[in-house]
């Protein structure tokens, strides 16, 4: 009987065991991309660990192996059932430190899981089991415990239970091979007593992380971007996530809000149709930034529009906006559209490599968080943008907030004229930004600001319209320096402004 | 192409733990002008040594038997450096078009620059330009005609073409393991050092809008614009260092700077240099912008190549890969051998004007009649300090420690080399991540300058590598490693004389400074420091 459930154990010990590294391996790929690095580094330094912990084992004395197994199993339960909970945790706490704390808690469950299958041979080796059957049957369990979880994981656990849940689940079953372990060899422990509540203990937390740990991540998540996590990736050059609740869709980049499918529309009318409208006649149109495909959308719909080129950085993310279903549903395919050009390269590179003119501008481009972006507020960027500028042509500038950033907004309106460009500065609400602020520029054309529109709008009217193009008190314009590259007075600006208003 | 004892040298002074299996295989094929780029791990390394091949060969050439027919111009330039091509530009502006350039061992000389094959790239020379004064008019000269300067020539304050003037950040000081945002020690200062500080700046700024008895300002680029008057030439007859000391300075961290700002401009710190010297430096700079702050500066991704390559785009057929080996004086012309590089072959040149734009050791092994009248040229050399300036192509931006982010120059408190420039900090572009090319600069300024010689032409390519990325594992830690994909190294044995005690009353650069006929010199050398202003300003002297 006690060899048959030791071997029973070993196939219960094999599966959590693997399942830990999987979970480690999962969470780190989900949270940090690039899966084949994730996945090798953590069985890499699991396989290690247990081969410390294999070498450990020699240190435990012959008359407490079974003692010593069950302190190991309530361990690896307590550890392996929270990592992955905590693991979240430690994330959205603080991501820096999130690598240090994974590797530091897969060695230590891999050391433990190492110990334990030489400890299971000694504690059969101690009821003269044969050897060469001790063997055979231990590692034959071992390696049929480690299938069963491989499969299981990927096919039923992860998708139906995710991550946290399962952790849980295979810490209660750690735990109930100790608490067995405990009544098998009652007669045999010292303070039986103890251990027992101590596997109590470890089992009554197992359960209750697995009817909160669903709780917990996703107020986790919640914490991190607000919502359900449904696209996680990092590409080369920033981190995509796209979330959604109930019918909300919302894409953030680096941890910053880009837009919310429930109110896009305002930002996007607001961007493209002022100056569409105004030019009337548009054809050949250039895009920089929105990769999203929310502003060719809204550009589609002149008719006169003949061409779209639009230069965003990022191929992964205007391969998203190309093909995932709900966010091409959002940008109604705008990016396959034929008169649609993508072109993924550094906007800078990409102008000074061209001489085509453009009739419409439209400029969606980060805020000058720092002096690296602030660059692409400078009068050198908007004076090679000139050279692009057909002579009939307007542009459209994203600004940031006139409200919470108005030293930011107006030195960027002070740039612009810098690079002898007249300017038409507007703002208007949109409800998950705030007051937001775009500015119209052209090299002579007078802008007309639009009394009607000859396109479908959610939002835009003819009163609305004329409304954005007043600044009320609070927002008024402020004498401030323009943005030049020597001192990027704009960058202080924009952290000052930002800091004061997120008090 | 590594052999494994040198491999295994590498990884270990590198400290990396990881693989790097079968590395030396994957070393890619040499470059026929450096060592050939050596790979290991996932850095690709390339030495050049500018000169030491041809400038060593060519003492050997023999000079008796010169081709029988010889090629004319009316004007030949030896050289290729910033006075040899502002002379061929201002010759060219004046009409002259019968003219040709020998290169030399290296184009450009001290303001080359060079590419990654990534397509980004960074100076091998001189990265800068201060704003200039309202005496170097020829600087401002040709920054009008690059469409850099606005204004009149004369003006108190032109404004300059904003993509060129450094942007901000401009530059950071690593000190107690955090950035400070000004290279001079701005924090954690002691009372002395606060005195001491505003005394010397004080002291300068009023130096440099001082005249002497002559009427000119006491401090001027090009130097022989500066006053005469002994009262403070006789600065020129102490050490920096010593006049500090007299003059009540003993502050650490003062003494640093200034030491730093020494080695950064004349590759010599304030033991070596003369007083003079030390104190041209801060008050000689008195440019002002309309568009940017005092002590501003001009700058370009591959440094002052790009004024170069503008200098020589006026004449940009008119070079041949040669080196003169002699040259000799006729009645109506003179006559220079020199070797073209391609096929070693020897050419005989006849010219109406010959201009040695080349360095005082160089010019003296040329020019036979120069040692004639100079017996003693030998010990009226100017010292030479070799420099190390190295090119990383980084592949991600390290992680930076705490304070201000990457700047345009950035340097280490205290330590011997000269930090790093971001040569990719004028660039805009909207990847905030796009990976830079840093610019290392190194002046040997530690031992004689004979030894460090020594070592540079003997030291291995990590021992160079080791020296050169001293700094940025200040900054980075030695991770930063992991971040290089490239390091282009490249030792400039002779880079700059340094301006020593006397080196303003020395009778071999005075007399050649007013040399006349038919043979011109024109380098930094004759004002006895290296900058682009002295070059240029020798290379516009020159008249046919």
């Amino acid at each position: 009987m006690h060899n048959r459930v030791l071997v029973l154990s070993v196939f219960v010990v094999a599966s959590c065991g693997l399942a830990y590294e999987l979970i480690a391996g999962a969470l780190s790929s989900y949270l940090l991309g690039d899966s084949i690095l994730q996945f090798s580094s953590i069985i890499g330094c699991y396989l290690f660990a247990m081969g410390v912990g294999a070498h450990l084992s020699r240190y435990v004395d012959d008359d407490q192996v079974v003692e010593r197994f069950i302190d190991i199993e309530l361990l690896i339960a307590l550890i392996g059932g929270l990592s992955a909970t905590f693991l979240f945790l430690i994330f959205a706490w603080s991501a820096s430190s999130f690598r240090t704390v994974l590797y530091v808690i897969v060695f230590m469950i891999g050391a433990m899981v190492g110990m334990e299958i030489p400890l299971v041979m000694r504690i059969l080796n101690d009821r003269k089991t044969e050897f060469k059957e001790l063997v055979s049957r231990v590692l034959t369990f071992d390696y049929l415990g480690a299938l069963a979880v491989s499969l299981l994981f990927p096919l039923v656990l992860a998708p139906k239970l995710g991550l946290a849940r399962t952790a849980f689940l295979f810490g209660l079953l750690n735990a109930g091979v100790g608490f067995w372990m405990i009544r098998l060899f009652k007669s045999e422990l010292k303070n039986a007593r103890l251990l027992q509540l101590k596997a109590a203990i470890v089992i009554g937390a197992m359960i209750l992380g697995l009817g909160l740990s669903e709780r917990v991540t996703s107020w986790t998540e919640r914490q991190l971007y607000g919502d359900d996590v449904v696209h996680a990736f990092t590409s080369p050059y920033q981190r995509i996530i796209v979330t959604r609740w109930n019918d909300d869709l919302r894409l953030f980049i680096n941890g910053n809000l880009q837009f919310s499918s429930r109110d896009e529309y305002r930002y996007h009318e607001a961007l493209v149709h002022p100056v569409m409208q105004a030019h009337g006649a548009a054809k050949k149109i250039l895009v920089l930034g929105g990769g999203d495909g929310l502003a060719v959308r809204e550009l589609l719909k002149h008719p006169a529009v003949e061409s779209i080129t639009l230069v965003d950085l990022d191929p992964q993310m205007t391969q998203l906006f190309s093909t995932s279903g709900p966010l091409t549903a959002l940008n109604q395919k705008a990016l396959s559209n034929a008169k649609v050009k993508i072109v993924n390269q550094d906007a800078m590179v990409w102008l000074d490599g061209h001489k085509e003119q453009y009739d419409v501008v439209i400029i969606d481009l980060p805020d000058p968080s720092n002096f690296s972006l602030g660059k692409l507020y400078s009068v050198p960027f908007y004076r090679l943008l000139n050279q692009h500028l057909a002579p009939e042509a307007l542009m459209v500038v994203q600004s940031t907030s006139p409200y919470f950033a108005p030293n930011a907004f107006w030195s960027i309106n002070a740039t612009l004229n810098e690079a002898r460009l007249q300017t038409w500065p507007y703002h208007l609400y949109v409800p998950s930004f705030g007051e937001w602020g775009f500015i119209v520029a052209s090299r002579t054309r007078a802008f007309v600001v639009p009394t009607q529109y000859e396109v479908k709008t959610q939002f835009l009217d003819a009163q609305n319209t004329a409304a954005m193009f007043v600044f009320p008190k609070d927002m008024a314009p402020r004498k401030v320096q323009p943005n030049y590259l020597n001192s990027q007075p704009l960058v202080r600006y924009f952290e000052s402004d930002w800091a004061s208003a997120n008090r | 192409m590594i052999d494994s004892v040198q491999s295994l040298d590498r990884r270990k002074w590198l400290g990396r733990t990881g693989s790097g299996i079968a590395a030396p295989l994957l070393a890619p094929l040499g470059l026929a002008a450096c060592s050939g780029p050596q790979t290991w791990d996932r850095t690709t390394v390339t030495v050049d040594r500018p000169g030491i091949v041809a400038g060593h060969k060519f003492r050997d050439i023999s000079t008796k038997n010169w081709p029988d027919n010889s090629r004319k111009y009316q004007v030949l330039i030896i050289g290729s450096g910033v006075a040899a091509l502002t002379a061929a530009w201002n010759l060219h502006r004046q009409g002259v078009r019968d003219l040709l350039l020998l290169s030399g061992p290296e184009m450009f000389g001290n303001a080359a620059g060079f590419s990654f094959p990534s397509g980004q790239s960074g100076p091998t020379g001189a990265h800068y330009l201060p704003l200039p004064s309202q005496e170097s008019r020829h600087v401002r000269e040709i920054l009008k005609a690059m469409n850099v300067f606005a204004g009149e020539i004369g003006a108190q304050r032109p404004s300059y073409d904003e993509s060129v003037l450094v942007h901000a950040p401009s530059e950071r000081l690593l000190r107690a393991d955090q950035w400070d945002t000004s290279l001079l020690p701005q924090t954690q200062l002691s009372q002395t050092a606060i005195v001491e500080q505003k005394r010397f700046f004080e002291y300068v700024a009023r130096l440099s809008t001082t005249t002497g008895k002559d009427g000119r300002r006491l401090f001027v680029v090009p130097i022989v614009l500066a006053s005469t008057d002994p009262e403070w030439t006789r600065l020129d007859t102490v050490h920096f260092k010593d006049w500090l000391t007299q003059s009540g300075y003993s502050d650490a961290s003062l003494l640093w700077y200034l030491d730093y700002s020494c080695r950064d401009e004349y590759g010599a710190g304030i033991a070596q240099v003369s007083a003079w010297a030390g104190l041209h430096y801060f008050c000689s700079r008195a440019g002002h912008a309309s568009n940017a702050e005092d002590g501003a500066v001009l700058t370009w991704p591959d440094g002052l190549a790009t004024i170069a390559r503008f200098l020589a785009s006026s004449i940009s057929n008119q070079f041949m890969a040669a080196s003169a080996v002699q040259l000799k004086r006729k009645k109506d012309f003179v006559e220079v051998l020199a070797q073209q590089h391609s096929n070693e072959q020897l050419i005989r040149f006849q010219a109406e004007k010959v201009v040695l734009a080349v360095p005082l050791y160089v010019a003296a092994r040329v020019d036979p009649e120069l040692a004639l009248a100079f017996p003693s040229w030998r010990e009226l050399l100017p010292s030479y300090s070799p420099w190390i300036v190295t090119n990383f192509q980084l592949r991600h931006r390290p992680v930076e420690k705490a304070g201000s982010g990457l700047s345009w120059d950035n340097v280490v408190y205290q330590s011997r080399s000269l930090g790093f420039v971001n040569a990719s900090h004028q660039l805009v572009r909207v990847n905030e991540f796009a990976p830079p090319v840093l610019t290392s600069y190194h002046a040997m300024t530690d031992q004689p300058y004979r030894v460090a010689r020594q070592w540079c032409a003997q030291a291995t390519d990590s021992e160079l590598l080791a020296l050169a990325g001293s700094d940025l594992e200040a900054a980075y830690g030695s991770r930063v490693w992991r971040h290089v994909d490239a390091a282009h190294v490249v030792v400039r044995a002779h880079g700059m004389p340094s301006p020593q005690p006397g080196f303003l009353t020395n009778p071999l650069l005075t007399q050649l400074r007013s040399s006349s006929g038919r043979v011109s010199y024109a380098n930094a050398d004759l004002s006895g420091y290296s900058v682009f202003e002295e070059a240029a300003w020798w290379g516009m002297q020159v008249q046919v």
